[in-house]
């Protein structure tokens, strides 16, 4: 069930008023468990069996894990939860990938693999719920977390329905303590929530979904298009993830507080950053965050020698590059952060960049943004393309230039999708909220501007087919 | 009193959301605002100097030039060595779908200029959406023929051998006194609710977006738009497929459509089937016997769909609708190699 659709309004219309006439904290659980599996079967009833295992696999190995002190049999737990996740994870998402890319190596040698070619369909967002999951047996084997006795919160704790598919990636010692009491949101969280659920709608389906259409268009037949255009279309792209997403994680978080949930934020202003480590600690940050905890902290992190520190900083992106799907493109765009991440830790030496917002912007941090976001739309050419092949094709029509009649009309689609964007990004980033509309006094503005927002979108809407959202795939 | 304040902001932030909203959309031209007019000589026709930007099943963008039609624009003056071209039909003639340069206008125009290169070639673009024979010639009549066309290509399929009267605001070719006449009465009732309403939907997209759902719950129930695929757990009707639809059975040439051929000017006229079926056998004897040249795109759509090339497929919206690029190419291709024959034999 997307979130841009007409049903999932009319699914959180049924939901919420059930969910908050049950009386006790049991049932309102085993409820939303209830709404989070026909939520997730909305796409395909057999999906669910996956999350049903996986949920039961991680809830009794995280309390054995938690109740033996023998190391060895620790460790057993420990891999039989990562084996059994990854193990899930990578036949439906990676096993085609290697079955294809050792085909193409093996075919000089006469090999025909493609008897080994799985037909089998992705489930929406197994990657996110995969990578939740772990978190909280790993934590449970780090001792820094107890494993709840309720399978209905663990089951809750694995398939809350508001991001499930796409994130935040939560952590156990956030969300299940939040699950283990009564849920009760308060007036504040309904009114933030309501808040997020406009303005991530908006964004997603008026910024994200209408720059989706020029670059789908662009992206799906290079060939036909002239230079400008294929520009104008990378930084459409750029604009279209980061509002498909950001959209998504703003509603998810609305969605949690309108049942008395708090998620993480997702995102914090991206193209504002001024460098690319600041870049990633403001753009997908839960997963940035769990790499960083799981992954790179796993691999030793900068603990051990300087050489190690930048290899496991490739490999901790190189592999981030993976999570987002079996290709070879989404490696080269990990590998280029990892570049970039690198580069910016040799020259920053044993410096630290100040987390600190800018209160005041001045020409430097302009130009450190400007360059920044190139860098970062560098790697976009890579992740849009389906293919290696799309990408030689992008490269081979910037370098041979060719003139568009429609140049004027392409740049200034550009900018108008940049301005908005930036816009709203600078409004959030000054109040450092994701909700700095409810600050104002008056209730008549506020409701003002978000039934006109409202309205604008669902008109929208009504007249076009919704758009998945690009990390379902994922 | 501070009710009343409360609903005046509400009011007015409303208003102003709305207004930035509004140009948001404008200039980022992700929804357009109607492109429509109405003039007492043509009826509905396009709005004159307006840009567009379409996504439908494809992308395409273009301009209404101040004569009305879409494309480079040509005084109703045609000078000597000029050869004039006007394309009339519906909307795969029209062509929203595409960009000017993969029009397969311009296809045709490129291959004539090659052929040609001392005359001066000019194709114009007097297709119109929802038009049926009936409208094309009305149009034909009423507007296109003032442009002094050499050659005048009527580009039909079999949805359009009889006269629908779809739009009451289109002028309707009619039989009077056993001949045709061009009707320019328009239902005044009609005219006064488009006078009304043009000022929201030319001016303000977000109207037209309105207006574009309107027209969408038209054809798909609302229900099905707002419940998704909730609705199909309760009916399963299958939509039959237009283009799957035979009229050769028990045709009869209806009256208007052969008084129309009866009346076409033969030294300029060609009556091209732009669909993937072919026309009727009585209508393509009519144009025959009636000294009209012909030309059937079919088996070329045929064998590019046979060759695994779809015609009317839309690979990245994955949609079945007009002619794709690739189609355009082809019907390009004919339409020039069919003009290069008529020129030689006209300078002959």
């Amino acid at each position: 069930m997307l979130f841009n659709s007409f049903i999932f309004f009319i699914f959180l219309g049924i939901v919420l008023p059930i969910f908050y006439a049950l009386p006790n904290k049991k049932s309102k659980n085993v409820f939303l468990v209830i709404a989070s599996y026909f939520f997730y079967g909305y796409w395909d009833w057999q999906f669910c069996s996956l999350l049903a295992i996986s949920t039961v696999i991680d809830f009794f190995i995280g309390q054995k894990l938690f109740n033996t002190s023998n190391e060895r049999k620790r460790n057993l737990l420990l891999s039989i939860s990562i084996i059994s996740n990854l193990g899930i994870l990578g036949l439906f998402k990676y096993f085609n990938f290697f079955v294809d890319s050792f085909q193409s190596l093996s075919e000089d040698i006469g090999w025909n693999l493609d008897f080994l070619h799985l037909n089998i369909l992705l489930p929406v967002g197994i990657s996110f719920y995969t990578f939740q999951t772990l978190s909280y047996t790993i934590d449970i084997y780090r001792k820094r977390l107890e494993p709840t006795n309720n399978f209905i919160d663990f089951a809750l704790f694995v398939s809350f329905f508001p991001q499930l598919v796409a994130g935040p990636i939560e952590r156990a010692k956030l969300l299940l303590p939040q699950l283990s009491k009564k849920l009760n949101p308060s007036k504040d969280q309904i009114k933030q929530g309501v808040t997020l659920i406009i303005i991530g709608l908006f964004r997603k389906v008026m910024i994200g979904d209408t720059a989706g259409r020029f670059v789908d268009n662009i992206f799906g037949n290079l060939g036909d298009y002239k230079s400008v255009e294929i520009i104008v279309g990378l930084i459409l792209f750029s604009i279209q993830i980061y509002a498909d997403f950001s959209g998504y994680s703003h509603m998810a978080r609305g969605t949690a507080k309108l049942l008395g949930i708090e998620l993480m934020k997702n995102f914090e202003q991206p193209y504002l950053s001024r460098n690319i480590t600041e870049f990633w600690r403001r753009w997908h940050i839960s997963l940035s965050s769990w790499l960083k905890d799981y992954l790179y902290i796993s691999l030793g992190g900068n603990r051990k020698s300087v050489i190690r520190t930048y290899i496991n900083l490739m490999i901790t992106m190189l592999l981030g590059g993976l999570w987002h799907g079996a290709s070879w493109n989404f490696v080269i765009w990990g590998g280029l952060h990892g570049l970039y991440l690198s580069f910016h830790k040799l020259i920053l030496g044993k410096k630290k960049i100040k987390p600190d917002k800018i209160s005041k912007f001045n020409f430097y941090d302009i130009i450190n943004i400007v360059v920044t976001y190139i860098l970062v739309l560098f790697t976009w050419i890579f992740f849009r393309s389906t293919s290696w092949d799309t990408t030689k094709l992008f490269f081979s029509k910037i370098s041979s230039w060719e003139a568009s009649e429609n140049t004027f009309l392409f740049i200034s689609i550009a900018v108008s999708y940049l301005l908005i964007t930036i816009i709203i990004d600078l409004f959030e980033y000054l109040s450092d909220s994701h909700t700095a509309l409810l600050n104002i006094k008056s209730n008549g503005i506020k409701i003002g501007i978000l039934t006109a927002l409202l309205l604008v979108t669902f008109i929208y809407m009504f007249q076009a087919e919704p758009l998945p959202f690009i990390y379902f795939q994922f | 009193m501070k009710t009343t304040k409360q609903i005046i902001l509400f009011g007015l932030s409303f208003i102003l959301t709305f207004a930035v909203s509004e140009v948001f959309i404008r200039t980022s031209n992700l929804a357009s605002v109607s492109s429509t007019e109405f003039y007492d000589d043509i009826g509905r026709g396009r709005r004159k100097n307006l840009n567009f930007l379409r996504f439908n099943e494809g992308f395409g963008i273009g301009k209404f030039n101040q004569y009305g039609y879409i494309g480079e624009p040509h005084s109703q003056v045609k000078t000597n060595n000029t050869i004039r071209i006007i394309l009339m039909g519906d909307s795969y003639v029209e062509a929203f779908q595409i960009f000017r340069r993969d029009y397969f206008g311009e296809i045709a125009k490129k291959y004539l200029k090659q052929q040609y290169p001392k005359n001066k070639i000019e194709i114009l673009n007097f297709g119109r959406s929802g038009f049926d024979i009936a409208d094309i010639y009305a149009y034909q009549k009423s507007y296109a023929e003032k442009f002094n066309p050499d050659f005048i290509l009527y580009m039909i399929s079999n949805d359009d051998l009889v006269p629908k009267y779809s739009d009451p605001l289109r002028p309707k070719t009619i039989i009077k006194n056993d001949s045709l006449k061009i009707s320019f009465h328009f239902d005044p009732q009609e005219i006064e609710i488009f006078e009304k309403t043009k000022f929201i939907t030319q001016n303000f997209a977000i109207f037209n977006m309105l207006n574009n759902g309107r027209k969408r719950a038209k054809t798909t129930p609302v229900l099905s738009i707002l419940t998704d695929k909730v609705y199909f757990w309760f009916n399963s009707e299958i939509p039959s497929d237009p283009k799957i639809n035979n009229q050769e059975k028990d045709y009869q040439i209806n009256l208007v459509t052969s008084k129309i051929i009866k009346s076409l000017d033969t030294s300029k006229v060609v009556i091209i089937n732009r669909g993937i079926l072919k026309l009727p056998a009585e209508f393509k004897k009519l144009c025959t016997i009636n000294g009209l040249k012909y030309l059937d795109l079919s088996s070329k759509l045929n064998l590019m769909k046979d060759q695994g090339e779809d015609p009317y497929e839309w690979k990245i919206t994955k949609k079945e609708g007009h002619w794709n690029q690739n189609a355009h190419k082809v019907v390009g291709k004919e339409i020039a190699e069919m003009l290069n024959s008529l020129i030689d034999n006209k300078n002959k």
